[in-house]
């Protein structure tokens, strides 16, 4: 009996992200999103002036609001917990995409995205690994691009001027008799190079780095600067960059031999639940902690950001920082992520050196594009 | 000899594909209309508006003309997507739901500050 129910416990476990029907990254995506949603909170929107005439057909406004929460709220338990994720998230994506479609006042590019994201979700396999969520985070970074390189107002820096009329920093200029426009032109053509550049690192498998920590610089900079975060989006569009992450089989990790060592050790079987980490000490010469991830060694703060990179739990805390926890959390917290992703901007490099060394390195398992879920990475040999 | 079974994963992937595809013409169709629903243009344009509505003679306060069309959603006065969009919204109520109302609608807009251009319902 005991023999039976251990696995269903095991795949009840909301911290478990391996052996599900999509890779360990969506499943963190998922769970992350619909985490964030419940905690901010969101829901679908209900139906009013529909972009599509038929659905003012379906029911009365109560009924078609009722229907769509009642799914949303059925995908998020799904997504959440169990192993019906791609369930959950059509549910969930469904529900948002509708809602959306049914309530032309609701335009949200936030919500249209976390729709995005949760189909993309759905309609991925193990055959396509990360693949779809990773293009629909690149076509959302073209039509943001897009819009701004033909409008003429983004070129000359009037958009900018009118989004920062009653902006903190623009009233002192005001006062002091500074004029905005340079800082108004500054900000929208660096606007259009960011975005464009992530377009571009994010579409090349070798500056997919680059292309994370320059998104996690703009809109961390970007929410930090307006003390907004656009809805669900800044949730949305930074948990989506871990589809472009490999989830290594396993981390090895060493930590200093001291007094804290038995607690780390039962602090990682507690939240491991995968087993994704092997924990060994370490002599106390050697540093604080080390974590080798794909053959690849970081010691220090770099070892702490990859061990909590591939932690479910640590997208637990995340969700919880970045919408429930307050303002004051939550900047704090985009300050760390900018501090993290500048301080380890020498690995980032590094990393796309080697990329670029040997093309197609991310032919791993975890990508879904060759091999099984928990096969060990494969590396092409092409030169 | 092996036969194939028919693949509903890549089916989803065919579905996956062709929602890519559609949104990337959304941006491209949004280069030639003046809305900009579903082609991310997140927060491209500011417009600055102002609505008188008269509904069977008496002037609606600004609290009953956010909620006639809902324009508390993203805060009333400004909107962060398109002039066209907010003109839509207007447009689509007066011919549905407020078509008995005999509303008389002026809207003032004024996009990323530039003068201001007046549209009239009916």
């Amino acid at each position: 009996m005991r023999g039976r129910i251990a696995p269903i416990l095991v795949s009840l476990n909301p911290l478990a992200v391996r052996g599900r029907s999509v890779p360990p990254p969506l499943v963190v995506v998922a769970r992350f999103l619909a985490l964030a949603l419940v905690l901010l909170p969101e829901r679908p929107f209900g139906r009013f002036l529909p972009h599509l005439a038929w659905l003012d057909d379906l029911g009365s406004f109560a009924a078609f609001a009722s229907a769509l929460h009642s799914a949303a709220a059925v995908g998020t338990v799904l997504v959440l917990i169990g192993p019906l994720v791609r369930t959950g998230a059509l549910l969930l994506g469904g529900a948002y995409l509708t809602g959306l479609l049914a309530c032309r006042p609701c335009q949200s590019v936030a919500h249209t995205f976390v729709a995005c994201v949760f189909l993309m979700v759905a309609l991925s396999s193990r055959r396509t690994g990360t693949a779809l969520l990773r293009w629909q985070v690149v076509v959302v970074y073209v039509g943001a691009t897009a819009a701004k390189v033909f409008d003429r107002d983004w070129w000359d820096g009037r958009y900018m001027e009118t989004l920062l009329d009653g902006h903190a920093l623009y009233e002192w200029a005001g006062s002091a008799g500074v004029s905005t426009e340079p800082v108004s032109l500054v900000l929208s053509l660096g606007t259009i190079a960011v975005e464009g550049a992530i377009v571009v690192c994010l579409a090349r498998r070798a500056w997919w780095t680059a292309g994370i920590a320059l998104g996690v610089l703009f809109h961390g900079s970007m929410v930090l600067f307006l003390g907004q975060t656009f809805g669900p989006f800044l949730c949305a569009i930074l948990i989506s960059y871990v589809a472009f992450l490999r989830w290594p089989g396993t981390v090895e990790v060493a930590v200093r031999r001291g007094p804290a060592w038995s607690a780390v050790r039962r602090l990682f079987a507690m939240l491991d639940s995968d087993r994704t980490f092997r924990v060994r000490p370490d002599p106390p010469a050697r540093g604080l902690v080390r974590a080798d991830v794909h053959g690849t060694p970081h010691r220090g703060l770099a070892a702490v950001v990859s061990i909590a990179l591939y932690s479910p739990v640590a997208y637990v805390l995340a969700a919880f920082a970045l919408t429930v926890a307050g303002e004051a959390v939550r900047s704090a917290v985009l300050l760390v992520l900018i501090g993290a992703v500048l301080a380890l901007l020498p690995s980032i490099r590094a990393s796309i050196g080697r990329a670029r060394r040997r093309p197609g390195w991310t032919a791993d398992a975890s990508s879904g594009s060759l091999g099984g879920l928990d096969t060990p990475p494969m590396e092409r040999t092409t030169p | 000899m092996a036969v194939r079974k028919p693949c509903l994963r890549s089916i989803g992937t065919v579905v996956a594909i062709g929602f890519l595809l559609l949104q990337l013409t959304m941006v491209v169709r949004a280069r030639f209309v003046d809305a900009r629903s579903f082609s991310w243009a997140p927060y491209t344009t500011q417009v600055d508006y102002w609505l008188e509505v008269e509904v069977a003679g008496r002037r609606l306060s600004d609290d009953e003309v956010s909620s006639r069309y809902r324009l508390w959603l993203w805060g009333f006065g400004r909107e962060s997507h398109g002039a066209q969009d907010l003109i839509d919204v207007i447009d689509q109520y007066e011919r549905t739901y407020g078509r008995w109302d005999d509303a008389r609608v002026r809207l003032e807009y004024s996009v990323n500050g530039r003068p201001v251009r007046e549209r009239r319902w009916p």
